[in-house]
């Protein structure tokens, strides 16, 4: 196990360096230079390559592609933001946590509700339950994040004025970043978890615990669910990692002060360096997601446990690519 | 004295394409210690009408739409939930055909024995683990095995782990539905002593479900043959094996090949079994029978349930008089001289 989790986190090397590359190779062809924003559109030309300068902006591609990396493995720093003029790290670290605590509550909160409307849907299939459950599933899969934002903002914030409008004066100002993040992942934990209860309730084992002569909650919660929980975990473990890193649009609706409002500020102000910064921790804390994901499969079934211990691959390598 | 009696019990399946006709108003009965052999093709409704007397039919699809069972005096299928969940597993257990999926995979071999015990009887926990070591040990398995899951288990394992949980809780009846199918021959010989010593130690009835004549001739004191969900004929092991009288029982005991006999090519049954939405009217064997063009009678009508000798009942309209029957016998005498 201590030998599986050791390759894994060795493999996210290569991940890393991939995400890097890419962002920063978008960064540095975007044709834009961020020392126009720093200097102002009318600078003399003089001023301009003295700002790039000082920057670093100016020295060849590779050359900064190595330095960036350079930085990274020998002084463990991101850089200087060009905007804030404070260094990377700084301006992440004080951000992240928030960012973290609403995307896994949102993740949390779509488990919560998703699994338990999952599994009903499936015991009353072809009900009207199941119907209903299935036409909301649809309906919030479908609305676009930005639109509910407004809308919860619009009908809890303005209208009941239960939850402030934007920021986050206190504990409520979480709600609504949570339940419009965790809308869509609630639809596809509970889509997921009908299909997965429905196909392990037909199988052979749990005729045999019926037969055995359990009564029928006992059959569903103790003998299908753990069962059927394995496709749902991969559903979950995602929407972590999707949700604590895809809150740009939440966090920027909301004014929430988190990675998502940082990355998306910025992009605006050309701070490529903070946004190269902001997508490098993002893509990490997909990745360990990813990780805790796979071990926590492990936990529910004995065969991948059995798998992983011998040294095997195991069978499923969920999200890897998503993470890339 | 009737362990269990089945009278006219019909289970149908509404799929799309149709009503399945799964079992066909059969009637059966079981007696105390005794051993009924349930035979037929795949498809015939065996595990259909196994899966009925537990009530265990999932539904929907299916519905079991006329018929009792009766055990011990009680309406199976009028029973309320927890007298049901009190039967099943208790007194009537069951052991299915396909071990490698009968057994939940994320469960351990011996959680999933104990569960059975401590479901039904009264007993502390660790006495539950006690007699699940003495289960697993009466199916020759080590008892530190039952800390280990389905899959590190082998196939003949599995069964008699599949075994071992159904006879667990000393049941009055045990259904086996194809308990050696899935097993290698050699196997198949170990597991069905096991089941039938297991079963002469505690005077418990069995109904075995098979589609393999060898089994019945050794196991069983009764037989009933099934036919695209109607028993064609039932009786002694005798009546069955030696007054064979039902053309489609003659026609499994042809397509059996024999070692005394020289035979170049087997005799299976001519045709195919019908299908289960649109099976013909009058007797349901009449297609493939060789002799129905000899009776009009046989397309029109469905057979009644004739008792040619006392307790040899047979579905045929060629029975419907003695007489007739013993020409029958006798012509089918002088064929095979």
């Amino acid at each position: 196990m201590t030998k599986y989790i050791f390759r894994r986190i060795l493999m996210l090397i290569p991940v890393l360096i991939g995400v890097v590359v890419i962002i920063f190779t978008i960064n540095f062809f975007s044709k834009v230079s961020p020392a126009v924003l720093l200097v102002g559109a009318n600078a003399t030309p003089e001023l301009l390559a003295a700002k790039e300068a000082e920057l670093g902006i100016d020295r060849p591609y590779l050359v900064q592609l190595a330095s960036y990396f350079w930085n990274i493995i020998a002084h463990g720093t991101l850089g200087t933001s060009y905007v804030y003029r404070q260094p990377v790290w700084d301006l992440i670290s004080v951000r992240l946590l928030v960012t973290i605590k609403i995307g896994f509550c949102a993740a949390m909160f779509s488990a919560i509700i998703g699994i338990p409307l999952g599994i009903l849907a499936a015991v009353k299939q072809n009900s009207i339950f199941d119907y209903a459950s299935t036409i909301v599933a649809i309906v919030m899969a479908a609305l676009p994040s930005f639109w509910v934002c407004l809308m919860l903002m619009l009908f809890f914030g303005m209208q009941l004025k239960v939850v402030p409008i934007s920021g986050l004066p206190n504990w409520k100002g979480y709600l609504m970043p949570i339940i419009a993040t965790g809308m869509m992942p609630v639809a596809m934990t509970m889509r997921m978890t009908r299909s997965s209860m429905l196909e392990v309730i037909r199988q052979d084992y749990i005729r045999t615990a019926r037969a055995k002569g359990l009564k029928e909650s006992t059959v569903i919660f103790k003998h299908a669910l753990k069962n059927a929980l394995i496709p749902v975990l991969t559903v979950v473990g995602m929407n972590l990692g999707l949700s604590m890193t895809g809150s740009v649009i939440s966090e920027t609706i909301f004014n929430i002060p988190g990675l998502g409002l940082l990355m998306n500020n910025s992009i605006a102000q050309k701070d490529f360096i903070t946004t190269q910064g902001c997508v490098l921790v993002a893509a990490i804390i997909v990745c360990v997601m990813n990780l805790v994901t796979d071990l926590a499969y492990a936990f529910v079934d004995p065969r991948i446990k059995a798998q992983y211990s011998s040294g095997r691959r195991p069978p499923k390598k969920s999200g890897k690519e998503a993470a890339a | 004295m009737n362990v269990l009696e089945i009278k006219d019990l019909s289970i149908r399946f509404h799929t799309d394409t149709g009503v399945v006709q799964a079992v066909n108003h059969i009637d059966l009965n079981l007696k105390q210690g005794e051993t009924l052999g349930l035979v037929g093709e795949t498809g015939a409704g065996k595990t259909t009408t196994a899966l009925g007397v537990l009530n265990l039919v999932q539904s929907p699809p299916g519905e079991i739409t006329s018929g009792e069972i009766v055990y011990k005096g009680k309406d199976m299928l009028k029973l309320k939930k927890h007298e049901m969940h009190a039967i099943r597993g208790g007194e009537i257990s069951m052991i299915f055909q396909d071990p490698m999926t009968a057994l939940n995979p994320v469960l351990t071999v011996g959680e999933q024995i104990t569960e059975v015990i401590s479901l039904h009887q009264t007993c502390s926990k660790a006495e539950a683990t006690r007699h699940m070591v003495d289960m697993l040990e009466k199916v020759r398995i080590p008892a530190q095995r039952a800390d280990d899951y389905p899959h590190q288990f082998s196939g003949g394992m599995k069964q008699r782990v599949v075994i071992a949980m159904a006879l667990a809780c000393h049941p009055k009846l045990i259904i086996a539905d194809e308990p050696t199918t899935a097993l290698d021959v050699t196997i198949q010989a170990q597991v069905l002593d096991m089941i039938n010593q297991l079963k002469k130690e505690s005077d418990t009835s069995l109904l075995l479900i098979t589609h393999d004549l060898g089994v019945v001739a050794e196991s069983c004191e009764r037989a009933a043959i099934m036919y695209a969900g109607e028993i064609v004929e039932m009786g002694s092991v005798e009546d069955i094996f030696d007054h064979t009288a039902h053309p489609y029982t003659k026609g499994l005991f042809n397509s059996i090949p024999s070692l005394d006999k020289e035979i170049e090519r087997l005799k299976p049954i001519e045709g195919l079994m019908p299908d289960p939405t649109n099976l013909p009217k009058g007797c349901k064997f009449h297609p493939r029978c060789p002799f129905a063009l000899e009776l009009p009678v046989c397309s029109q009508e469905e057979p009644r349930n004739f008792e040619v000798t006392p307790g040899h009942f047979v579905k045929c309209h060629r029975c419907s008089n003695w007489a007739e029957t013993l020409t029958m016998e006798e012509k089918e005498g002088e064929d095979n001289g």
